[in-house]
């Protein structure tokens, strides 16, 4: 199975395993949910047929972590010690970080360009259907998988 | 002695001269029609700040162009009044048209141009050949996206939550980059504008100063041949020091627009890749925080890995808020201050650096 379908440089930042880690999350929220139709998106997603970002358009997905999305979406109030230390430790991360080339960047930016327009397609589709539709291995068969580009 | 002038021959390089005035009037017409004075394609702070010179620039290339034609049009008259005072006079020797030509540069005593002076070599037909259409591959329509910032969102299938959840995520780890500001709108108004007409402006400089080039030659192969139906004498000497200088003065010019087309086009290529950058790391951070969400890697361990330092690698939402942080002000640095070896050094080191030196075409 392809590995799901994410930025480039997510990867290069992460690192092994992270796309491994992600894929068995999916599969197991797929697995864990009786809505047919959510979990062959999730497992499409999976599969890296169809792109990571689309679940934030999901109903079924933003539904699902709506708790989760809500803490995130807070920073935290951090007193005035944990935000100095905080704000050290990030700047030392920050000069561990290696900057994209050139190369790397116009490669990146096709890329970007690939997924949202697989992302808008299958939103597109999924907002006819009313996200109802429980899509099969046949489905997609035409996009290509990350692996195969 | 008698000097015998062929005056039909300086009736030709009067005509020449007038053909030549309306030549520069294209020129005129390509700068209004291809330099925007009214600068309506600067929104952002970087591009405000990189051309805080233009309205400067563009008023100097007009003021040029236009003394550049009155020069050509005296330059007419005054040979049609050389032909007109020999064909009065029967004896040539005794005709003086010095009066007819300025002094065009009183601080030289410039070698005239004569017959004999070399002809120069043309690379276009006439200099208005040089006015094509400015083109530049920035202006790919393909392109408009990276330039389009608060098109961003929409692009990425941002939904409401997914825009909050990245200026969270900015707002915790670095929350010196926007203030607090939506990233979308600091960073517009940090770096957009329409950096494609930037570029097309810098070949538009650049085919005006290949229209100068090509003047300054047609001026002297102009002036070559006129001497040959008008012999040395006190006359022609001074009419030889005129166009000599009027040739250096347009010859000096394509440096100059040369510059201007380095300046310009370096600065949109600096923005390109800087737009360019953000892009692809605002979409790095969208997979990020979706990955969050679904506590692949939870964010709370992953500030306190940061702590420990030697710890776990920070979560793919850290990491990708600091990659951003530090794309952004690679760029930005980059580009204000000319001294980062980053995505366009070298046409960062021309934007920023290369000054403006105008040389003055004279008054007619």
């Amino acid at each position: 199975m392809d590995l799901p379908d994410i930025s480039p440089a997510l990867l290069r930042a992460t690192g092994d395993g992270f796309a491994q880690k992600l894929q068995a999350r999916l599969i197991e929220l797929a697995d864990a949910t009786d809505d047919e139709a959510y979990a062959s998106r999730l497992r499409l997603v999976a599969s890296g047929r169809r792109p990571l970002r689309t679940l934030l358009s999901d109903p079924k997905w933003s539904e699902a972590f709506a708790p989760q999305i809500q803490i995130l979406a807070t920073p935290p109030e951090l007193d005035e010690d944990r935000r100095r230390a905080l704000d050290d430790a990030v700047a030392r991360a920050g000069q561990r970080v290696v900057l994209p080339s050139e190369v790397e960047i116009a490669s990146d930016l096709e890329d970007v360009m690939r997924r949202a327009a697989l992302t808008e397609a299958a939103i597109r589709e999924d907002e006819l259907n009313g996200w109802a539709h429980v899509h099969g291995d046949a489905d997609h068969d035409e996009d290509p998988a990350p692996g195969e580009r | 002695m008698t000097i015998q002038v062929d005056t039909s021959i300086v009736r030709g390089g009067a005509d020449a001269s007038g053909e030549l005035a309306s030549q520069v009037n294209g020129a005129l017409a390509y700068f209004d029609g291809h330099i925007d004075t009214s600068q309506s394609w600067v929104t952002g702070a970087l591009m405000d700040w990189l051309l805080a010179e233009h309205s400067t620039f563009a008023s100097n290339v007009e003021s040029g162009i236009k003394r550049s034609k009155t020069l050509m049009v005296a330059t007419q008259g005054a040979l049609e009044g050389v032909a007109q005072r020999f064909d009065d006079t029967e004896y040539d020797a005794q005709v003086d048209v010095r009066d007819l030509f300025s002094d065009l540069d009183p601080t030289a005593a410039t070698t005239p141009i004569t017959s004999s002076t070399a002809r120069q070599g043309l690379t276009l037909d006439s200099p208005v050949a040089a006015l094509v259409e400015p083109e530049s591959s920035l202006s790919d329509p393909a392109f408009e996206v990276v330039w389009n910032i608060l098109n961003w969102p929409d692009y990425l299938s941002l939904s409401y939550w997914g825009r909050q959840l990245i200026n969270a995520a900015v707002q915790l780890i670095r929350p010196d980059l926007t203030g607090g500001q939506d990233l979308f709108e600091f960073l517009a108004q940090k770096l957009s504008g329409d950096w494609d007409k930037v570029a097309l402006a810098g070949s538009a400089f650049g085919h005006v100063g290949q229209f100068f080039e090509d003047l300054a030659a047609t001026v002297q192969n102009l002036a070559v041949d006129l001497f040959a139906g008008w012999p040395s004498g006190n006359g022609a000497d001074r009419a030889g020091e005129y166009f000599a200088e009027l040739v250096a003065a347009f010859a000096a010019q394509p440096e100059v627009y040369g510059d201007l087309k380095t300046k310009y086009t370096d600065a949109a290529w600096a923005a390109w890749g800087a737009c360019q950058a953000m892009l692809s790391a605002i979409d790095t951070l969208v997979d990020a925080v979706i990955a969050a969400v679904m506590g692949v890697e939870s964010v709370a361990e992953a500030i306190a890995a940061i702590f420990t330092l030697g710890g776990m690698a920070p979560a793919a939402a850290v990491s990708a808020v600091i990659a951003a942080a530090e794309a952004f002000s690679s760029a930005w640095g980059a580009m204000m201050t000319a001294t980062t070896a980053a995505i366009a050094a070298g046409a960062t080191l021309g934007a920023a650096t290369t000054t403006i030196e105008f040389v003055p075409i004279p008054e007619a």
